[in-house]
């Protein structure tokens, strides 16, 4: 055994790659702010931008608002995904499993169904069933009389996104077609455009908060991965903070989906993508996950929001780009994950 | 002087209703001893070490770390006294071995800190230790059974316990493995640590332990210094099946059939 496989880089060549990465993301945000359909489609020129009111505006009330959510909204599934999979020691769940996303589709189209589609009241009901959704995924497991704890949460999970998600379908079947059904769609289907300041700091502290948690805790990840007695016998709590950290996850995830709409495959696929360049170490995947799941969701807002004249559902282009990046890493060797 | 770990008239049953894989049972494990807990398979072995490691509770009964109840021991100071070779454990991620050797130092870090220097030096000499250190950047899941059941004791030895529980540790081994982990042990021992494990084997207990419990139907059959207990008799009332011991070279070997 000669030569070292590709995911030992020491701990400076990692670094240096995250701040490459850092500074793609940098770019990325400053780019997206120039970029849109006004005054013509393409690039608002700097110069243009000190002279011009109206750009000035566009670029500072619409679009630094809805890049900064799509930022947010990258980096929170993209997190919780790696959460997700580390603790659930299984590279195939995503943020939405415990019954968060289900529940957050339940909460948005009950919202337009009974009270019509005012903002706020969606967002607010959104993630409050998208709690909801892991709230009764955690009793459920709680009572469940099958399997460790981590199969009684999938367990639980599957179950709970199944009966909201039943709901979401009855809830569909009476909406008016006219008016609430492409309401709903739309909703299902993810978006940014009605976007501004106040769905940003509605989201911005939660996000941040879950965040910087689940940033600090990230080498405890790597020990929760493991079979709860050997986590315990290392002196963990395995089932506080499993929770903990499964709680923040699920709060920036409940967050950005109750402004965003459903997005999907974000984090499923980040996570693999992080590990894939940086190894399973959680001290280097998940801020690796942090910002190439931002530079994700920025890059695929921005084409949502100028490749065509209309507004394209992120939704659409997340499981798109997501789908086939997944395709094109497992049809090359060594993503992070043990063969078997 | 009192022993480094008591087991006093402990029952425990998996699930209230059930009946007791261990019905009271008391056990001394004195400081600076091997001790391999012998007998059949289910018999209870490997609930017996994840009680000493405080992982289950016992029903009744009192389980003591240096003549004081285990669960009164904060998590870290325990992760300090005590480290777990499991018998097998699962890992989908493909960590090299130098990362999973060094989450043994969780026990001496603060919630939110990471591993530093000393750390990864005292990793290093565990990996070393077992043998693996050509192997320090490869992935465990790339790794032989045996292998990975090395690094599963250098893991351990990272956390620098002084009580080492092992369950099964020569399960996946081949003969190699098995004389480098026995040499291991005495080692170790030598330098003042207590272990205890778990074994099917009476090869593999003769040649790593000080003292024997041999386990039937969730008692105590028998307990005490290797050359007293390890004994034809004993062994085939232990196992349900007639035994010999031969003795080569002074070593002491089970024939059976």
């Amino acid at each position: 055994m000669s030569t070292p496989p590709a995911w030992s880089w020491g701990a400076t060549t990692a670094t240096r790659k995250l701040a490459l990465i850092a500074a793609l993301l940098g770019v990325a945000v400053a780019m997206s702010l120039l970029i849109g359909r006004y005054p013509s489609p393409g690039i608002i020129a700097p110069d243009r931008l000190a002279t011009d009111d109206l750009a000035q505006r566009i670029v500072f009330n619409l679009r630094l608002p809805r890049i900064l959510v799509a930022l947010a909204l990258g980096m929170s599934l993209s997190a919780a995904g790696a959460v997700f999979q580390q603790i659930f020691a299984n590279p195939l769940v995503d943020p939405g499993f415990l019954g968060v996303s289900q529940g957050a589709a339940f909460g948005a189209s009950l919202a337009i169904i009974c009270w019509g589609s005012t903002a706020w009241l969606v967002q607010a009901s959104a993630a409050l069933f998208a709690f909801a959704g892991l709230g009764f995924s955690y009793l459920l497991a709680r009572r469940a009389r099958f399997g460790g704890s981590v199969l009684r949460l999938v367990f639980a999970g599957i179950a709970v996104s199944a009966l909201f998600s039943a709901g979401v379908g009855a809830l569909k079947y009476m909406a008016d077609p006219l008016s609430q059904l492409p309401e709903i769609t739309f909703w299902l289907l993810g978006g940014l455009a009605s976007i501004t300041w106040p769905q940003f700091w509605s989201i911005a502290p939660v996000v941040f908060v879950s965040l910087f948690v689940v940033y600090r805790m990230r080498w405890r990840l790597n020990l929760l991965s493991l079979d709860d007695s050997t986590a315990f016998s290392m002196g963990a709590a395995p089932g506080r903070e499993r929770a903990l950290l499964l709680s923040a996850g699920v709060a920036a995830t409940a967050a950005v989906v109750s402004v965003c709409g459903m997005v999907g495959w974000v984090g499923l696929i980040v996570p693999h993508i992080a590990r894939r360049l940086f190894g399973a170490d959680a001290r280097y995947a998940v801020p690796a996950a942090l910002l190439i799941g931002g530079l994700f969701g920025v890059l695929c807002d921005d084409i949502a929001r100028t490749l065509l004249a209309g507004e394209i559902p992120i939704g659409i282009l997340t499981s798109l780009i997501g789908a086939l990046f997944f395709i094109v890493i497992f049809m090359t060797y060594g993503h992070g994950v043990e063969q078997r | 002087m009192t022993a480094l770990l008591t087991f006093d008239d402990v029952t425990f049953g998996y699930g209230s209703g059930t009946r007791p894989v261990l019905q009271g049972l008391s056990l001394d494990i004195d400081g600076g001893t091997a001790t391999a807990i012998l007998g059949p398979n289910g018999v209870g072995k490997s609930t017996l070490l994840h009680l000493a490691l405080g992982w289950l509770r016992a029903r009744s009964g009192r389980i003591l770390l240096d003549g004081r109840p285990l669960n009164a021991y904060p998590r870290r100071q325990r992760g300090q006294s005590m480290a777990l070779v499991p018998q097998v454990e699962r890992t989908p991620f493909d960590y090299s071995i130098l990362d999973y050797v060094l989450l043994a130092r969780a026990p001496y870090l603060a919630p939110l800190a990471m591993p530093g220097a000393d750390d990864e030096r005292i990793a290093r000499e565990a990996i070393d230790e077992v043998g693996l250190g050509q192997l320090c950047n490869r992935a465990i899941t790339t790794l032989s059974g045996g292998e990975r059941q090395n690094a599963l004791v250098a893991r351990a030895l990272a956390q620098q316990p002084r009580l080492l529980l092992m369950d099964e540790p020569t399960s996946h081994l081949d003969l190699a493995h098995k004389v480098r982990l026995v040499q291991l042990v005495r080692d170790r021992l030598a330098r003042g640590m207590t272990v205890l494990l778990t074994t099917h084997e009476p090869d593999v207990a003769a040649a790593i332990a000080t003292h024997l419990v041999l386990m039937r139907d969730g008692q105590v059959c028998g307990s005490g210094p290797l050359a007293e207990v390890f004994t034809a008799d004993n062994l085939s009332a232990t196992y349900g099946v007639p035994v010999q011991i031969a003795r080569v070279d002074g070593r002491q070997a089970v024939l059976w059939t």
